[in-house]
């Protein structure tokens, strides 16, 4: 091990382990999910280290390591039962309206592709522009925007969204309730 | 509706928890494990092929007229002698050994530049899939070998005109055969249907001190020996672009060794190639 690299991604992995671990709430839909995928991905990121000196670099390929994980998980493991010392609470609906509505685009997250949810979280959540989110998921920007779309299509079927997408215009949820800010 | 969906995004993981100690200690910890189950799969790797080896030997040492090797296996079968040995055995013994390429493979598990010279067990054809040559105890085999690597560097066939690129190195490495697909810490195989994918660790070496490791996918190990169940096959070729400057014309060795999986465990192969680079031409004074 080099002790300056290690000391270097050491120096990143506590900085921006909280960050990284909300993208992968995104993605997973669980936070102890989240952390094992954060962990997971930093560790094959740990390898290219040596190549990925810069911040950006890093963190860059940290997210694509994470996108392309936790598709490969979702094929492989996440379907199956995931064994747990403790019983989980008995969900119920939540008499907040704060919450039920986090609850309802945690529900409707899931509901989409994996690689449908990294694009609208890359886009929306880390604010990146869609060649970055494009390079970041190994795919061409116009797959971007076209997932996207769908991505969001789907969010306002939930009726999550209360505008419509500009890029594909779709027609105003007719019934039911808008959350407006 | 950029803004609100932000703003849902934020409101939904504005909960994380907090870790439970420094997360880079858990982090380094998994990479520990990661790579202390990689050298415990070399070496069992090497080990179950030593032993392959010497079962292989200890079967060709059995003369038509002597008896099968006894193998001491608890609640195994006890052979039964119905009478003297006549000269002409009326069947071939049976040969123990583990696994299906273990004879395709040079003895400890390393393939090196030097071509075989003779006619030896590692040049050998395969054995007949026809006629199995391990015990079946569980029902599944793993898939029958061979299972090779091989690789080339090809040059590309036009080089940078432009002279000041002269210090640039680019090369295509051809890689094909057939190997394991290597499998997940928690279980499953690689989705990657693409041949250089399903390597399990590779590495070059420029020949000036340039080091580089290609490992795709940090996490995964051959799958184990003992479970031919969780082994797939997968066989083809890919390409795979090398690129280099160097900071000073010479010849430099260009090493490359990658790491594959086989029934019997991981193998590694190693090439080398010398690359000469030359100066630019320098520029004319003014």
């Amino acid at each position: 091990m080099d002790p300056g690299l290690d000391e270097e991604f050491a120096e990143f992995v506590n900085g921006r382990f909280t960050a990284l671990q909300r993208f992968g709430y995104l993605l997973t839909g669980e936070w102890h999910l989240a952390e094992d995928l954060v962990q997971t991905s930093l560790t094959k990121v740990w390898f290219h280290r040596k190549s990925l000196r810069s911040g950006n670099a890093l963190e860059s390929y940290t997210r694509t390591v994470m996108v392309n994980t936790s598709t490969q998980w979702w094929r492989r493991k996440w379907k199956g039962e995931t064994p747990t010392e403790t019983l989980p609470e008995p969900t119920a609906p939540s008499e907040f309206g704060t919450i039920d509505e986090r609850d309802r685009l945690l529900r409707a997250l899931a509901t989409l592709p994996r690689r449908t949810r990294a694009a609208l979280a890359l886009r929306f959540f880390e604010d990146l522009p869609d060649a970055e989110v494009a390079k970041i998921m190994g795919c061409s920007v116009g797959t971007v925007k076209s997932t996207v779309s769908r991505g969001l299509a789907k969010l306002r079927e939930h009726q999550l969204l209360s505008e419509s997408d500009p890029l594909t215009p779709a027609p105003r949820p007719t019934g039911g309730l808008t959350y407006d800010r | 509706m950029t803004d609100e969906l932000k703003a849902k995004f934020q409101a939904l993981v504005q909960d994380a928890p907090e870790p439970d100690g420094l997360p880079s200690d858990a982090v380094f910890a998994r990479i520990k494990t990661v790579r202390r189950r990689r050298t415990t799969g070399l070496v069992a790797g090497l080990a179950t092929t030593a032993v392959a080896t010497i079962a292989l030997a200890a079967g060709n040492l059995t003369g038509i007229d002597s008896a099968p090797p006894v193998t001491h296996t608890p609640n195994g079968p006890t052979p039964v002698i119905t009478g003297p040995p006549t000269a002409t055995p009326t069947h071939t013994p049976t040969k123990t050994s583990i696994g299906a390429s273990a004879s395709t493979l040079a003895p400890g598990g390393q393939e090196s530049d030097t071509p075989p010279t003779s006619t030896t067990t590692s040049s050998s054809p395969p054995p007949n899939t026809d006629k199995p040559t391990s015990p079946v105890t569980t029902g599944i085999a793993a898939p029958p070998g061979p299972y090779r690597l091989a690789f080339r560097f090809e040059t590309l066939t036009e080089p940078d005109p432009d002279p000041a690129n002269s210090l640039n190195v680019s090369l295509i490495l051809v890689a094909s055969g057939s190997v394991l697909a290597p499998t997940f810490e928690e279980g499953g195989v690689l989705s990657s249907s693409k041949f250089q994918d399903n390597l399990l660790y590779s590495e070059f070496w420029w020949g000036d001190g340039t080091h580089v490791e290609d490992d795709w996918f940090g996490g995964v190990f051959c799958p184990q020996p003992d479970q031919p169940a969780t082994m797939k096959k997968v066989s083809g070729g890919g390409n795979r672009p090398l690129g280099h400057r160097y900071a000073k014309a010479g010849t430099y060795k260009l090493t490359y060794s990658a790491t594959y999986c086989t029934p019997t465990g991981p193998k590694k192969l190693t090439r080398s190639t010398d690359i000469t680079v030359t100066a630019p031409p320098a520029s004319p004074k003014p």
